[in-house]
């Protein structure tokens, strides 16, 4: 190893975070511990984070970014506004179905909307019946369920890293893809699995830092790759030091 | 409503929201949170980006990750403190791709160009040169270097965009700072070994 890169490395370890950094959370917070200010007081590191959040919080723009903010603010309000991300809710969905028809707004339109789409639902389940013994017209996956399935461990607080996955089984499923992110929804790992259950490799495990907040999923598939159900994000979190 | 959103703290206004998502009066707490953030969103995107385009991209994604995950936000921490960490991992992890996909590592030249003198820094040995590093560091350089020398040796964050996000205004911006900061710290490090030497005779 050359000079300068065994000095890179020695400056990187230095000023780095170590196995003693609370999590940032705790760092961050107003009521923090007399341990956690202690070690606030003698961490160049996470004096480094720190400080860099209240420059975030307290940033203001300099006169001559003000330019700049103002056609940001300007283009982020054209583009698609973040709600509009959202899946729509069954309220958003039965407004906009039954927004044309001249029901009043409040309770009594959604009363009224409740009836036709059940008079809908009935004439559609009447149809079904009578097609019953047809083959499907379409080859789209069956969702059998669209509820989920739990991701069993690790979760919650960990004194270690954990070395495995474990969910419920589901019926039916040909494979389960499994996906470890950090708390921000970035991707750190993905596995596709036969069973219940996988290993977290050994390198893979040594990135799981102590301090640190993690969370997963698990999509469970059928033969042709579909999803048939997915579990809800698991989170756990490995303790920096051992409560 | 809104000006009586406007009283709520942060964490009330999430609570509120995932307590019924879909809800006119969610929505309308979505609405005023990342109103009361936006900017400072945009502002961190723009220091760090350096021009407004990017800037613009950057916090539309930090503001969309956000919302996608607000279910996990527990209210353990402050919401100030979850976006923030949204948003430096994503700039960060953006701008070190960035300049990965550039080749723009001319980081490591320009200092090296700019500091030949000696490197007893890299000298050290030892189990804990990394504590005593850290000592060294924390008797040498003053808050900004460290933050400097932080952001570029551990972050991994160009210098162009350390110039920028700690608005240094000097010539040569974060450059200067590492060199100088590299300097004090093998000067530091000379006189720990000579003192050592002395000790030993």
């Amino acid at each position: 190893m050359s000079e300068r890169d065994r000095e890179r490395q020695l400056l990187r370890a230095a000023l780095g975070p170590t196995a003693e950094c609370p999590p940032f959370d705790e760092l961050a917070s107003p009521d923090a511990s007399e341990k956690v200010k202690q070690h606030l007081a003698k961490c160049l590191h996470c004096r480094a984070e720190v400080e860099m959040l209240a420059r975030f919080e307290s940033a203001e723009p300099q006169p001559a970014e003000s330019a700049d903010m103002a056609w940001i603010e300007a283009e982020l309000a054209r583009r698609a506004p973040v709600t509009a991300a959202r899946p729509k809710t069954a309220g958003e969905r039965i407004r906009e179905w039954f927004g044309w028809l001249p029901f009043p707004a409040g309770r009594t339109g959604f009363a009224l909307a409740g009836v036709v789409l059940a008079l809908l639902v009935a004439v559609g389940v009447s149809l079904r019946l009578s097609s019953v013994g047809q083959h499907p017209t379409t080859d789209q996956p069956v969702v059998f369920r669209s509820g989920r399935f739990a991701a069993l461990a690790p979760a919650g607080d960990l004194t270690t890293a954990p070395s495995q996955f474990h969910w419920e089984n589901v019926p039916g499923a040909a494979s389960y893809h499994v996906r470890l992110l950090e708390v921000d929804g970035t991707e750190v790992w993905s596995v596709d699995s036969a069973s219940a259950s996988v290993e977290i490799p050994i390198a893979m495990a040594a990135q799981l830092i102590a301090g640190r907040a993690f969370q997963w999923d698990v999509a469970a598939r059928d033969n042709a790759g579909h999803t048939i159900s997915t579990t809800n994000l698991q989170t756990f979190h490995i303790l920096a030091t051992p409560r | 409503m809104n000006g009586f959103m406007g009283l709520m703290r942060d964490e009330e206004l999430v609570a509120r929201y995932l307590a019924q998502p879909g809800s006119p009066e969610a929505d309308a707490c979505l609405n005023e949170l990342f109103q009361r953030y936006r900017g400072k969103v945009a502002l961190w995107c723009l220091r760090l980006a350096g021009d407004r385009e990017a800037a613009a991209d950057l916090a539309q994604e930090i503001l969309l990750k956000a919302f996608r995950s607000i279910a996990s936000f527990r209210g353990e921490a402050k919401f100030s403190t979850w976006l923030y960490t949204i948003s430096r991992n994503h700039c960060f992890k953006e701008l070190k791709a960035r300049a990965a996909a550039a080749e723009s590592s001319g980081d490591a030249a320009a200092i090296e160009v700019a500091d030949q003198s000696p490197n007893p820094l890299a000298q050290l040995e030892s189990a804990s040169s990394a504590q005593m590093v850290r000592e060294l560091i924390a008797s040498a350089l003053s808050e900004v270097e460290t933050r400097v020398m932080t952001l570029h040796f551990v972050d991994e964050l160009p210098l162009d965009n350390i110039t920028r996000l700690l608005q240094l205004d000097n010539t040569s911006g974060a450059k200067a700072y590492i060199v100088s900061a590299k300097r004090k710290l093998n000067r530091a490090a000379e006189a720990w070994r000579s003192r050592g030497q002395r000790v030993q005779k």
